[in-house]
C-alpha cells in the first residue's frame, strides 16, 4: 500500500461545460410535470411486482410438489386400478413397476381375488355374497356349455 | 460565493426561491459532484446523482431547520442517494443475465473521463469490488479524510461499526492489489 501514497486522487474529468449547464438541466427537471399515469404506474408497479413474485413462487411450489407427489391425490381419481391399489397400500410399488408392463390390467381384480381367497369354497361363499342370482345365470349363460 | 444564510433567506422571499436555488446549485454542485464521482466512477451515474440530490433539496428545502451547515446537509444527502444507487447496482449486477464480462479495470482502460495512470487504476478497481457501505466509507476516509465519527453521523451508524468497515476495506483492497501483482 505505500506506493498509493503518491496516488492520484483525481484522476477523473467531465464532458466540456458540463458544471456550466447543471442549473438548467437540474432546473428542466423540476419544472418537468410529473403526469398522472407515470405517477399512478409507480405506485402500483411495485404491489404488482410483489403479487407477481408471490405468484410465482406459489406456482413453482405447487409444481414441486406434483413432481415429488407430495400433493395429495385421493386414489378414488384415478382410473388406473394398479396405481389405486398401490395407493391404499394393497400392492408393493416396487413390485408393479417391475411388472407393470407384464400385467394384464383387465384381468388384474381377478388375479387380487385368486391370491387373497383360498379355493376351499371361500371363493363360492365370497361369489354368492357378492354376486345376485341374476348375474349367476347370466355369467352361466354366457360361459358354460349347453 | 454568498453564505448559508444569504441563501436561505432568499430562498424564504416569496418570488426568490429559483435564483436562491440556482445560488445553491452553483455553489456546491462541484464538491458534491466529486465526491459522488469517487464512489461511483461513472459520469453519467454521478451525474444522475448529483441532480437527484438537488430534485431533494428543492422539496426538501422548505422545511430545512438549520442544525447543520447547507453542505452537510445536501452531502447526507447525496450519500444516501449514492448508497442507494450503488446497492441497487449491485442487485442489478447480481441478477443479470449477460454477466459482468468487462472488468473495472477494462472500463476505466475505456473511459474517455478517466486519466488516472497504471496505479490509480488499480487502486479504483479494487476499491469499485467493495461493498457499498464499505465502499463509501473507505472513499470518505482515504479521499476525504474525514474522522469516524463525522463518518458515523454522515451514515447514521456508529463509530465502531464504520472503523470496522474501514479496516475492512483496506484489508481486502490490499489483498485485491496483491492478487494483481
Amino acid at each position: 500500500m505505500n506506493e498509493l501514497e503518491n496516488i492520484n486522487k483525481s484522476p477523473f474529468t467531465v464532458p466540456d461545460g458540463y458544471f456550466e449547464s447543471l442549473e438548467d438541466r437540474i432546473r428542466d427537471r423540476i419544472r418537468r410535470p410529473v403526469t398522472p399515469a407515470a405517477s399512478l404506474m409507480a405506485k402500483v408497479k411495485p404491489a404488482f411486482m410483489l403479487a407477481l413474485m408471490f405468484g410465482a413462487i406459489a406456482g413453482l411450489g405447487w409444481i414441486a410438489s406434483r413432481i415429488t407427489g407430495m400433493l395429495y391425490d385421493d386414489p378414488a381419481d384415478t382410473d388406473d386400478p394398479i396405481m389405486a391399489m398401490i395407493e391404499e397400500g394393497y400392492l408393493e410399488s416396487s413390485f408393479i413397476y417391475a411388472y407393470y408392463d407384464e400385467i394384464d390390467l383387465d384381468n388384474a381384480f381377478t388375479y387380487y381375488l385368486e391370491d387373497n381367497v383360498t379355493i376351499d369354497g371361500e371363493l363360492e361363499e365370497y361369489l354368492e355374497a357378492s354376486l345376485t342370482e341374476e348375474d349367476m345365470l347370466r355369467y352361466m349363460d354366457e360361459n358354460m356349455d349347453n | 460565493m454568498p453564505e448559508d444564510r444569504e441563501i436561505l433567506d432568499a430562498f424564504r422571499q416569496e418570488g426568490k426561491e429559483d435564483y436562491a436555488f440556482n445560488l445553491l446549485v452553483r455553489k456546491y454542485s462541484r464538491d458534491l459532484y466529486w465526491k459522488i464521482r469517487r464512489m461511483v466512477f461513472d459520469h453519467d451515474d454521478a451525474d444522475d446523482i448529483l441532480q437527484n440530490t438537488f430534485l431533494k433539496a428543492w422539496k426538501y428545502l422548505p422545511d430545512f431547520r438549520e442544525e447543520s451547515r447547507l453542505f452537510t446537509w445536501l452531502y447526507r444527502i447525496a450519500v444516501n442517494e449514492t448508497l442507494n444507487f450503488l446497492k441497487s447496482k449491485r442487485l442489478r449486477t447480481m441478477f443479470s443475465l449477460t454477466g459482468n464480462e468487462k472488468t473495472l479495470a477494462d472500463k476505466f482502460t475505456a473511459d474517455p473521463y478517466f486519466t488516472g495512470d497504471e496505479i490509480t487504476r488499480r487502486l479504483y478497481a479494487a476499491i469499485g469490488k467493495l461493498p457499498p457501505k464499505q465502499k463509501i466509507v473507505f472513499t470518505m476516509r482515504y479521499f476525504d479524510q474525514m474522522k469516524f465519527d463525522e463518518i458515523a453521523t454522515m451514515l447514521k451508524g456508529t463509530t465502531g461499526s464504520v472503523k470496522a468497515s474501514y479496516h475492512h476495506a483496506f484489508i481486502k483492497i490490499k489483498r485485491y492489489l496483491g492478487e494483481e501483482d
